[in-house]
């Protein structure tokens, strides 16, 4: 995987009833959601469905999407737990500061 | 580009706008809420800011009277664009929400007094009415859709029989979905039972050839900025006497006439409106658009964002998992077109498509929650034309949703 050993990532609200929030790396990347998959599975995630350009994946009750970019779905209405989701996220990808 | 026998206009235009003159350029499909800016525009606003960053009829220097001479030139151009009344007419707003919010605070409202809006109205024509409500003891109701989901105008007609609705504000063409509204009928309908009619023309000016005295509308509020012009910008349009009746909005310098410690005069007219130093960069840069449009013709324009429309509803027809929303008929929808695909949210298909495809669309409820929330639909996947994206960005759009729909095939087993 091409990346920022630590990347920066900021969280934007969605335009939506049922809210989410989108993590965005501050810098470009590229990644290969295989090896997403099976970083996140060791931490304890659980994977919906990997469709190669998508990853779903569960941490605790909190639903994400993984993108080849590096962005993030957060489904929940709550920023706080959207923010824990993607410190997991974080976390298990090895780049928690 | 290339397609001009389909409606299409020619694909040199697209020359005029930088970003798509870049290598790689996206395709575009977001001009719902904001359009890109032809050259003559984006200059007017650097050279307001090079060579004449200063007020506008305010100093008796040349600088300020060239400003103002460029101002009120914007002023009698959008007159001219949209048919309005006369360039008095046209009262400068930073948007088309902030053109509906001035008539809602400011038309001369009694309690109890009824405003209808439509069923498919973006939240700047929802929200004010609802706070209307809540401060000045207005009612506000929303007129439902007919069975096929258009505007139903013997439901109109039946409902101001009763005589208690003072104003009728609907939306031209629809955010969500495109629907384009009869709003001569409305308008009509509405004067014959003595209420008003405010149109919210934010997809429609610039988009469509408008004409708002043969319409009959008292207001027609839209935005520059999503008509090729620059960001900042809007205007409401108002007869004579429908402006007239308007009490003060903001007020300030430039609003009046006369003031002592113990009171004010306020101008008549749109200037009455126009509180405090206007955004000048913006406002010199109105006329370059309305010209670099009326160059192109309205009619074309509605034309080519059709033929847009047209071919990407037929494509988007033969893929497995794909559904449009809203008003069905493509020949009724304007430039734009909203969609699902099964297995994902509008958010994840947007991002596939922006990341992929460089298909840059809009996800999620458009500003038009209640709509959504009335229906049970958690938001959509929404691609708007402009003039610049050919048949060569409605088959990218194309290809981009045809992958997102295997994806998401994938996905739904998944989440199932």
């Amino acid at each position: 995987m091409d990346m920022d050993p630590a990347p920066r990532y900021s969280v934007l609200e969605l335009c939506r009833n049922r809210a989410g929030y989108e993590a965005v790396p501050e810098k470009r990347m590229r990644l290969d959601l295989a090896r997403v998959q099976a970083t996140l599975e060791r931490s304890g995630f659980t994977t919906l469905a990997n469709a190669g350009i998508i990853l779903v994946a569960k941490v605790g009750p909190v639903e994400m999407s993984v993108f080849e970019s590096g962005k993030i779905l957060v489904k929940t209405p709550y920023e706080d737990h959207a923010r824990r989701a993607q410190a997991e996220f974080m976390k298990a990808m090895g780049w928690a500061t | 580009m290339g397609d001009v026998t389909a409606g299409f206009l020619p694909a040199k235009l697209r020359d005029d706008f930088a970003p798509l003159a870049l290598p790689d350029p996206p395709a575009f499909l977001d001009n719902a809420c904001m359009t890109l800016k032809p050259r003559p525009v984006v200059d007017a606003v650097r050279a307001w800011y090079e060579e004449t960053p200063v007020c506008g009829g305010r100093g008796v220097y040349d600088l300020s009277h060239e400003v103002a001479r460029r101002v009120e030139a914007g002023r009698a151009a959008l007159s001219r664009l949209v048919g309005a009344p006369s360039p008095g007419s046209v009262v400068w707003t930073k948007n088309c929400t902030e053109a509906i919010n001035l008539v809602a605070h400011a038309f001369p409202f009694e309690k109890g007094d009824v405003v209808l809006t439509s069923d498919r109205e973006h939240n700047s024509n929802l929200v004010p009415w609802q706070v209307a409500a809540r401060r000045r003891g207005i009612r506000h109701e929303v007129l439902p859709s007919g069975p096929d989901g258009s505007f139903d105008l013997d439901a109109l007609d039946r409902r101001l029989a009763a005589g208690d609705v003072r104003l009728v504000s609907v939306v031209h063409a629809s955010n969500l979905d495109g629907a384009t509204l009869p709003v001569n009928r409305i308008a009509r309908l509405a004067r014959a039972a003595g209420a008003r009619t405010l149109v919210d023309g934010a997809q429609a000016a610039g988009h469509m050839r408008v004409d708002v005295e043969a319409m009959g509308a008292d207001f027609y509020a839209l935005s520059v900025h999503k008509m090729y012009g620059p960001t900042g910008v809007g205007a409401l349009v108002a007869r004579e006497e429908a402006l007239a009746s308007l009490d003060a909005f903001m007020t300030g310098g430039d609003t009046v006439a006369g003031v002592t410690y113990e009171g004010h005069r306020l101008l008549d007219g749109a200037g009455r409106f126009e509180a405090g130093l206007q955004n000048y960069a913006s406002l010199v840069a109105v006329e370059p658009t309305v010209r670099y449009l009326e160059s192109i013709g309205l009619e074309a324009i509605e034309r080519h964002e059709r033929a847009f429309t047209a071919r990407v509803a037929r494509a988007l027809r033969d893929i497995e998992g794909v559904a449009t929303l809203g008003e069905r008929d493509p020949a009724k929808r304007g430039g734009v077109t909203a969609f699902g695909v099964a297995g994902l949210d509008p958010d994840e298909v947007a991002i596939l498509l922006a990341d992929r495809h460089g298909v840059l669309v809009r996800s999620g409820d458009h500003c038009a929650h209640a709509w959504f929330a009335a229906r049970g639909v958690d938001g959509s996947v929404r691609a708007s034309a402009g003039l610049y994206n050919g048949a060569d960005d409605a088959d990218r759009l194309v290809a981009a949703v045809a992958e997102a729909a295997a994806k998401g095939a994938e996905v739904a087993k998944g989440r199932a």
